[in-house]
């Protein structure tokens, strides 16, 4: 994907789902996320202190088995409703784009 | 460049705001390089993956700054804010300088009125001296009026900067999380 602000909106989105599914660290996070989506991977630090600043994530530090301590991240209550309505608002946006699409290629064959 | 280049780096651009939060962030990415390097990979490599410390630092800046004129009404930290959100990119740029200049321009210019209203009796005594005639009297009363008016006006004008500058943070907020500038490596 080579779209900048287009990445940067849905990044959120992937930031949210994956923090929602279990407590994850910084590094673990943009690992996760850059397995599919190709970012400069610093850019979710910054995501992660906003979300954190407006209430939509917790944070705490727990001791790792190897190495230093490591800063977990916890989708609060807010979160998740913040995450469920960013979801909606990707399902109508994807079906869109979507419709356009379909009706486009159908509009070309004809 | 390796960890302790991009960290000073990052370090470097991050004067400025709160020296708490600074050591956050810090840490922040000195564990991923901690975390990354356990895991075999190189610093510099690490270094180039996370992108360029000066952009990401304007980025990480500007909602320090937004978070800090939001606790504690400081026009001086919503300016510094709203050059730090502007500076993050062409678009934040032009998204902010037309309505933040504008909105500075009219209450400049309103706070202008209200003061010379507020000062109109003063002014009236340095042209006029103290009021003898019947027309000099009618004048200092109706300058007196003004001022009355013109104290009323700074008031009001008060309680709007107060709410503008509530807006103009949500404003500043809304621009960073929107178009976030390029946070390439490119420098």
């Amino acid at each position: 994907m080579e779209n900048i602000q287009f990445k940067k909106g849905v990044l959120e989105l992937c930031v949210l789902v994956l923090v929602g599914q279990q407590d994850l660290y910084g590094y673990e996070l943009v690992n996760n996320i850059s397995k599919y989506i190709e970012i400069s991977e610093g850019t979710i630090y910054p995501l992660l202190r906003r979300l954190t600043k407006e209430g939509y994530f917790t944070t705490y530090l727990a001791e790792s088995h190897e190495g230093p301590p490591r800063k977990y991240y916890r989708l609060t209550e807010g979160g998740q409703r913040y995450r469920d309505d960013l979801m909606r608002e990707w399902d109508v946006f994807v079906g869109r784009v979507n419709s356009v699409i379909f009706q486009g290629g159908r509009h070309e064959q004809g | 460049m390796n960890k302790d280049n991009f960290l000073k780096a990052l370090e470097a651009e991050l004067r400025g705001i709160d020296g708490d939060e600074r050591n956050e962030i810090l840490a922040e990415y000195r564990e991923h390089f901690e975390i990354a390097c356990a895991e075999g990979r190189d610093e510099a490599g690490v270094a180039l993956a996370l992108g360029n410390p000066k952009t990401l630092a304007k980025e990480l800046k500007a909602t320090a700054l937004i978070e800090q004129a939001h606790e504690e009404f400081s026009l001086g930290k919503l300016f510094h804010a709203f050059f730090t959100a502007a500076s993050l990119g062409f678009f934040n740029l032009v998204l902010l300088a037309g309505p933040f200049f504008a909105i500075v321009g009219l209450m400049l210019g309103l706070y202008a009125v209200a003061l010379a209203f507020l000062g109109s009796p003063l002014v009236f005594f340095y042209m006029n001296g103290f009021p003898t005639t019947g027309s000099d009297v009618l004048q200092f009363v109706l300058a007196l009026l003004l001022s009355g008016v013109g104290y009323f006006l700074g008031r009001g004008l008060i309680w709007v900067t107060k709410w503008m500058y509530k807006w103009v943070l949500k404003y500043l907020a809304y621009n960073v999380k929107l178009v976030k500038g390029n946070t390439n490596n490119e420098a």
